[in-house]
């Protein structure tokens, strides 16, 4: 018994239509399996994403970059930059945009005692952490927690805040003898 | 002793490796890699942990190798032989009760930071 396949005939022209419209796809949606997928650019890297609407804390995400730290960028090619809020959402559907950039915030967030401060960024002393929740440096110790439990910080070390520092404080207990 | 397993597991958190010993009925956390307050000279160093008092009045010690640079000047009175080795200690009364083991290593450790 013979079989015969049947082969849809082709046109030539449409097919390197089709061949030229999968290599160029639309700027920042494709299809994967039949899904819709939306690329971003942030900060150089390719993402690929099933949802097109995203917010900035999320887009940072990405980057494993945080917003107490870094702000976040729309970057337009024919306009000006915009800075996206963490919980401003961006629709990836629209046309030009798929390009963000982080950049470090001057004025950054840091926590102490569990309440967020804004700060400038730079050099902060131990009485300037403590002041922020109404402590000082004769009554409290100021503790870091930075990849690890926290730890104590002389009263004479400088403080290098570049945002989403943790401090904690602890009344002064015990002593020489 | 029996120490609470939480309580020896936030104590791992500040070395790389601990370990457990008694001499002379005394129990001792040896703390490999013992990460040191910011301004302290090494960043790490092992170090013991004892915390009770050994009779000597002080409701807990933390013994160094050798003396380390510290911020601030401190009495480093004790020598020690403890585990076949030689060791010193600062003077610093820790003085609230009933914390933890991590709470008391805490204590010693802002000790260091201390004017």
């Amino acid at each position: 018994m013979v079989t015969t396949l049947t082969l849809p005939k082709v046109n030539k022209m449409e097919t390197q239509q089709n061949n030229q419209e999968a290599s160029e796809p639309n700027n920042h949606e494709f299809a994967d399996h039949g899904r819709k997928r939306f690329i971003v650019l942030v900060d150089d890297d390719r993402f690929d994403l099933d949802n097109p609407i995203v917010t900035g804390r999320e887009l940072m995400k990405l980057v494993h970059k945080r917003p107490c730290r870094y702000a976040l960028v729309q970057v337009f090619p024919y306009a000006d930059d915009q800075f996206v809020e963490p919980d401003e959402k961006v629709d990836l559907t629209r046309p030009e945009t798929d390009r963000f950039v982080t950049v470090q915030k001057e004025t950054v967030v840091i926590t102490v005692g569990g309440e967020p401060f804004e700060v400038k960024a730079g050099h902060h002393s131990v009485a300037q952490i403590l002041g922020l929740v109404g402590e000082n440096a004769d009554a409290y110790d100021l503790l870091e927690e930075k990849d690890g439990p926290p730890m104590p910080i002389p009263p004479s070390q400088p403080i290098h805040i570049e945002g989403c520092e943790v401090f904690h404080t602890q009344v002064k207990s015990g002593g020489s003898s | 002793m029996n120490y609470p397993l939480e309580q020896v597991e936030e104590l791992k958190t500040y070395c790389s490796k601990l370990l457990y010993f008694e001499e002379a009925g005394y129990p001792y956390f040896r703390m490999v890699g013992l990460r040191l307050p910011p301004g302290c000279s090494p960043a790490e160093i092992e170090a013991l942990f004892c915390p009770v008092d050994r009779g000597d009045g002080y409701p807990s010690r933390l013994f160094f190798p050798e003396q380390v640079s510290t911020p601030y000047q401190r009495n480093w009175h004790v020598n020690v032989r403890l585990g076949e080795r030689n060791w010193v200690a600062y003077s610093w009364k820790v003085a609230l009760a009933n914390r933890s083991l991590a709470d008391g290593l805490l204590e010693l450790l802002i000790s260091l930071t201390r004017p």
